[in-house]
């Protein structure tokens, strides 16, 4: 399994379409992978006013996994708690990480890309 | 008819696309649209309008998948239509960018 992270908050868009770019391409060709969002990343599961800035909606593109089979999205639980995220209210599949098994989901990865 | 595309024939501004422009550049291409081409261009375009990205071949037979029925969503339907790289094929008549993961 190849485990895509993003730890890269929505504004920092070159970061994240590089990773999703990744994460893309190798789903496209049916490579078990999986995106989990770290840190600041996280609020990339927030609708974004990218059209203010003129960039594409990280939200949108992450709404396009499934069909890359690549979902559901992991989170870690500790985030999702000081961002005050609350995943009822994402429409995205999200699953979320407890903390006592962040450490063999890790492990479960043969390889590890983070940006 | 001013149609503005970058050196691989895609379309600079997707806004400037409505049905004509299709069959200016699939004349281009030598192919002739017919409404089964336009189902999947339509799809397609709804693809990108709901993900904001230009799907590689997989991911648009999924799609297509659920939109227009299993039996027009295998690459080989899709190659009859618009030939060896449907994918790309597809989004440069749809009026997208060029599929990025696309090889």
């Amino acid at each position: 399994m190849i485990l895509f992270i993003s730890k890269s908050a929505p504004f920092e868009i070159h970061h994240n379409k590089e990773l999703l770019d990744m994460a893309l391409a190798a789903g496209a060709f049916d490579l078990n992978c999986k995106l989990l969002l770290q840190g600041n990343a996280i609020l990339q599961l927030r609708e974004q006013h990218s059209q203010v800035i003129q960039q594409k909606d990280i939200n949108k593109t992450l709404s396009a996994l499934p069909l890359y089979d690549i979902d559901p999205i992991y989170v870690l639980e500790q985030d999702l708690l000081k961002f005050a995220i609350d995943i009822k209210n994402i429409k995205l599949s999200i699953n979320v990480i407890n903390k006592p098994d962040q450490t063999a989901f890790l492990n479960s990865a043969s390889k590890v890309i983070r940006l | 008819m001013n149609i503005q595309t970058d050196h691989l024939g895609f379309l600079e501004d997707l806004n400037t696309w409505y049905e004509q422009v299709a069959y200016f550049l699939a004349h281009l291409e030598n192919i002739k649209l017919s409404d089964q081409h336009f189902e999947v261009i339509f799809a397609l375009r709804t693809f990108y309008q709901t993900f904001d990205l230009s799907p590689a071949m997989r991911p648009l037979c999924k799609f297509l998948k659920a939109k227009i029925g299993a039996d027009k969503a295998s690459s080989i339907y899709l190659m009859t239509l618009f030939g060896q790289s449907p994918a790309k094929m597809a989004a440069k008549l749809a009026g997208l960018p060029k599929p990025d993961n696309c090889l």
